[in-house]
């Protein structure tokens, strides 16, 4: 017997006991000697954190009420259970999951379709232990952030024609828009749309297209993916987002409602269409998609408080203030001992409260949500600081309402978008005539910070400028041009004088910081992939 | 709190649903069964075992079903457009390989041997699941016909892969030989099965299509053995 599947650990996730034993009996002819199956996702869930798998089986459909195959997917990549090495197979009912879970964040390494042979799951397993062995530098170098040096390994492998080039080609185009090499990328795709028309390869080419700001050429890239095939989740995704870039945010959500009706079971998609919906005032439709949402989440890892604030926030709109109370008091329950929730619960409270008219809760609520923030600075989202703003003002705490307006500034001072937001909050506030005033002189404050970088650079006083900048971007973490800055002076030093592994663990540290809130900007992009040469020298 | 959607209340349910969901049902069950026909199979060897050939033919008669029920399904998705053509690259070797491994059971107990002919690099696009199905079912029926082997050839021709199942049997009757383009007239389903299978298989073909040109079935008599020849080509 051959012996590769002898030291893997494998883990069974099915509900059904025959199929579970029957799974048992395959791979004990297989040789595999460590094996273990459980009957719900969520003992899968605590059976990975306990040991580490090799394998693991996993039907789709785990019963009622559960969660599901994919939702044990997304947990355990999210948790990071399952390290680039381990092999996770889903095991579906029929052939349409590529459809039904279209662009899903997580995708497992392969799909068996029900019923198979034993011979079938041998075939496959060898096969996908064979490429992971083989691919085992590439997966490694893409968990370590390290794309250019994945690049050269994709090269490299390419380079002696293998048996998986398309595979390997999508790998690249994939990575080179990961580093912000989108001409590496286009070329790449245009490579493969050269010998065959696959829509993969034009996906990457309208990817493309959108961080290089091409979002005419984008929008024409993914209507005709679209117009190829109707079920291209991927691509409605893609032209929603176009769509807003180009200020059409009512066609956008057109685009996003049927990509919902076709892939009805993402969160983060189902979210984003409340969150449209409701910019476009579109109430009937934003509550809807949020509830949906949180109804989707109820098993998932991707659930969110900020499903239920969006939900709340809508049916205050709608006056229907009883019910966004309900959901306020839901958020806590379902999301105990998390400080963010209790956060947005105890702002929405403050809205609701305040809404009605019921000055002393109002204040109560929105005192509560004030502590939680002090002990939380930094990590509080510009949404909810905005709304804790404007529950300050209502109960005539102004001084509370300007330290937060002034936060939003300082994180995002060069956003005209939020800016005018900010603004609006002012205009409505008893600070009404000293609004733009505010606005300006803490711009300012923060401009002066950076020029004062951008000045010692200038003169050559690097390790000055560096220091300074660092020092100013670890005050103002979430602001991503102090932090974006910091990283060019150390990345300009680094150029210069070589390799320093300080900076190189500060620089990635600022540019995980952006890659948070604006992964897409041009400058993290760019400064993305040369942080990705100096480390790959 | 009730964050479902309160709308439309108790559905009556349509019958095609109904017989949709049965049909999952019966295939999902119809799976369990041929696991346990394959164990029991494993220890019921034919030296060792009288009733080995019964079991054969009982496991033979449980795959027929379910290759037609996985049938049925894929063309009801087809028609209700539920069901669309995921055209992707892959190895042919890979994919053959795959075939293989799903029929080995099958072809064993029936003491057929399988041979495979096909470049190692070779590598096509096409909906691995739509046709791994139309491959599954034509060796199904050739198990009918051949005597003891079965080719399975893959190989470039004119821009299209040839994907052919070759036997050693008497060959396919006149009413289903068609030398070339699709099948959808011959289709008669009073001469049972084969004609739904060739129907499956050239809905599938006609659903492939690059640069203009559609993929098609032909059968033939002759191929490599002597016996019938069926050939599904994709662009």
């Amino acid at each position: 017997m051959e012996t590769i599947f002898k030291d893997k650990k494998v883990l069974v996730i099915d509900d059904f006991p025959e199929m579970r034993s029957s799974l048992r009996r395959m791979l004990d002819s297989f040789g595999v000697e460590s094996c273990d199956d459980v009957d719900s996702g969520e003992r899968a869930i605590e059976k990975m954190e306990e040991k580490a798998y090799d394998i693991v089986l996993c039907d789709y459909n785990l019963g009622l009420d559960r969660k599901d195959g994919q939702q044990v997917l997304e947990e355990a990549k999210h948790r990071e259970l399952l390290p680039y090495h381990v092999i996770f197979m889903m095991i579906t009912a029929e052939n349409t999951m590529a459809m039904v879970m279209g662009a899903v964040e997580y995708k497992p390494d392969d799909y068996l379709t029900k019923p198979f042979t034993k011979e079938v799951l041998h075939t496959r397993l060898k096969r996908l232990l064979e490429r992971k062995t083989h691919m085992v530098g590439l997966e490694q170098a893409i968990h370590n952030k390290e794309y250019r040096k994945a690049i050269a390994i994709c090269d490299s492998h390419l380079a002696s024609k293998p048996k998986n080039i398309m595979e390997l080609l999508k790998v690249k185009g994939g990575l080179c828009i990961k580093a912000g090499d989108f001409e590496l990328a286009v070329k790449t795709y245009e490579q493969v749309l050269g010998v065959r028309d696959l829509p993969w390869a034009r996906m990457g080419l309208g990817k493309s297209a959108y961080y290089e700001n091409r979002f005419e050429d984008a929008k024409k890239t993914f209507e005709g993916l679209i117009e190829q095939n109707k079920t291209n989740i991927e691509a409605y995704d893609w032209l929603a987002k176009v769509l807003v870039k180009l200020d059409q945010p009512e066609v956008a959500q057109e685009v996003l409602a049927k990509a919902v009706k076709l892939s009805p079971n993402a969160i983060r998609r189902m979210n984003q269409l409340g969150e449209l919906a409701h910019e476009n005032n579109d109430l009937d439709t934003a509550k809807k998609s949020y509830k949906k949402a949180i109804q989707l989440g109820k098993h998932s890892c991707l659930k969110g408080p900020e499903h239920f604030t969006g939900l709340a926030k809508v049916l205050v709109e709608q006056d229907n203030t009883d019910e966004a109370l309900e959901v306020a008091q839901a958020t806590r329950k379902e999301f105990k001992g998390n400080t963010d929730a209790d956060l947005q619960a105890s702002v929405m409270e403050g809205v609701i409260y305040t809404q009605r008219h019921e000055e002393d809760k109002a204040k109560e609520a929105i005192g509560k949500a004030n502590k939680i923030y002090e002990e939380n600075k930094g990590e509080v989202s510009a949404s909810v600081t905005m709304d804790m703003a404007k529950v300050n003002f209502a109960v005539g705490d102004e001084e509370h309402g300007k330290d937060l307006v002034q936060d939003l500034v300082r994180d995002h001072h060069e956003d005209d978008k939020l800016l005018k937001e900010v603004e609006a909050v002012l205009e409505n506030s008893s600070l009404k005539d000293e609004g733009k005033e505010i606005i300006e002189q803490t711009k300012k404050e923060i401009i002066d910070i950076n020029n004062k970088g951008v000045y010692l650079v200038k003169e050559g006083k690097m390790e000055e400028a560096i220091s300074f900048l660092e020092q100013a971007a670890d005050g103002l973490p979430n602001n991503k041009t102090i932090n974006l800055n910091a990283v060019q002076a150390m990345l300009l030093y680094m150029e210069r004088n070589g390799k320093d592994d300080s900076y190189i663990k500060k620089s990635r540290q600022f540019l995980d910081r952006v890659a948070k809130t604006d992964p897409a900007s041009e400058k993290y992009q760019r400064l993305a992939a040369v942080y990705q040469g100096i480390i790959a020298a | 709190m009730d964050f479902k959607e309160s709308e439309g209340g108790h559905q009556q349910a349509d019958f095609t649903t109904i017989l949709v969901s049965t049909i999952h049902d019966v295939k999902n069950s119809l799976g369990l069964v041929l696991h346990t026909l394959d164990e029991v199979m494993e220890v019921c060897t034919p030296q060792e075992c009288k009733v080995h050939d019964r079991f054969a033919k009982l496991h033979y008669e449980a795959k027929r079903v379910s290759n037609d029920l996985v049938r049925l399904l894929s063309l009801y998705k087809i028609g209700n457009q539920q069901l669309l053509c995921n055209i992707s690259d892959y190895s042919v070797a890979d994919f053959l390989e795959d075939c293989q491994a799903q029929n080995k059971p099958l072809l064993q107990m029936n003491g057929i041997s399988v041979e495979t002919e096909c470049a190692d690099d070779l590598l096509w696009y096409f909906d691995t699941e739509l046709l791994a199905g139309v491959v599954n079912t034509v060796i199904n029926n050739a198990l009918r016909y051949t005597q003891d082997r079965l080719k399975l050839v893959a190989r470039e021709e004119n821009g299209f892969l040839r994907l052919s199942v070759e036997d050693d049997g008497d060959g396919y009757p006149d009413a289903l030989l068609h030398g070339d383009a699709d099948a959808k007239g011959g289709v008669s389903f009073q001469t049972g099965s084969t004609g739904l299978g060739l129907y499956f298989a050239s809905v599938v073909a006609r659903m492939h299509e690059n640069q203009g040109r559609q993929g098609y079935i032909t059968t033939q008599n002759g191929g490599s053995y002597g016996g019938g020849r069926f050939s599904i080509y994709i662009p």
